[in-house]
């Protein structure tokens, strides 16, 4: 995309720092180099762009009551859940009594 | 116990303090829930698998291993919730879905920004699955390169030079609105 002389970071550099993906040092680098050039500068603004704009298309949030039963209604999944094989296990042992009084009765 | 880190409130959780399971799911809520929504389109199947995700990450806390972030486990666990939801019910997600689009007062411009949203989900739909996939999961810049490949289990580099493809892709198809 860019002449490697003029424009020493490549698309994927320019990428990952607008992405944090660069290590400070570079990252220095790169921010003084957009500072003397315009055509990185515009693609590190595409890039940005786009990635507002993307976020904007998945903006979508749910009302805000929704957020605040969201953990409480978890934690009464969970409990549920914590719940379930306990009263499968105390079902399981009243049937194994079933035999043992069928036999008392005969 | 808002101000205890991620790692003290694990610690909690597993000594038997739900209290503590609670504060994670309350900072996370918002995350997760996004991430499903963006991948599922709907907000009652984005409420379905939110909810069993952070189930799921409870049951599962003792096996959680700790050189990752929780936010990257759990978002693995949620995104894996979608993947399997997508698969079952071979669903395209259509375009638009349920989203709303961003509002606006003028209704010309909400007219322009709806029609823009749609036709960002829209590029973002046709591109490959392992590409969509990155997008996705970048969108909330939530998740550094090396987190998504710990959620997509591939390297960091693999990533990189996907997000790129795409964004090159969305560029072409986008020019005119970016």
């Amino acid at each position: 995309m860019n002449d490697q002389n003029e424009h020493p970071y490549s698309f994927d550099q320019l990428q990952a720092f607008v992405d944090g993906g660069l290590d400070q040092a570079i990252s220095g680098q790169v921010e003084r180099h957009l500072v003397s050039c315009p055509e990185c500068r515009k693609t590190v603004a595409k890039i940005r762009a786009l990635g507002t704009r993307t976020a904007q298309a998945f903006s979508g949030d749910a009302p805000e009551t929704y957020f605040t039963t969201f953990a409480s209604r978890v934690s009464s999944r969970i409990a549920f859940r914590q719940q379930a094989p306990r009263a499968r296990r105390s079902w399981r042992a009243w049937w194994g009594l079933v035999p043992a009084a069928a036999a008392a009765v005969l | 116990m808002e101000s205890f880190s991620d790692q003290q409130l694990i610690e909690q959780t597993l000594a038997g303090d739900n209290r503590a399971y609670n504060q994670l799911v309350t900072r996370y809520q918002r995350a997760v829930y996004a991430l499903c929504r963006r991948m599922l389109r709907d907000h009652d199947l984005a409420d379905e698998a939110a909810q069993e995700a952070f189930v799921k990450a409870f049951f599962a806390l003792k096996q959680y291993d700790r050189s990752y972030r929780f936010y990257t486990w759990l978002s693995r666990i949620a995104f894996n919730l979608c993947c399997d939801e997508l698969k079952d019910r071979k669903r395209t997600v259509p375009l638009g879905g349920a989203i709303d689009p961003p509002s606006a007062d003028d209704p010309l411009e909400s007219a322009a920004q709806s029609d823009a949203t749609a036709r960002i989900r829209g590029q973002i739909d046709r591109l490959p699955a392992d590409q969509r996939r990155i997008v996705l999961l970048r969108v909330d810049k939530e998740l550094s390169y090396e987190e998504i490949g710990a959620v997509l289990k591939v390297p960091p580099g693999t990533v990189m030079s996907r997000l790129y493809r795409a964004r090159q892709a969305l560029y072409e198809s986008l020019k005119d609105i970016l």
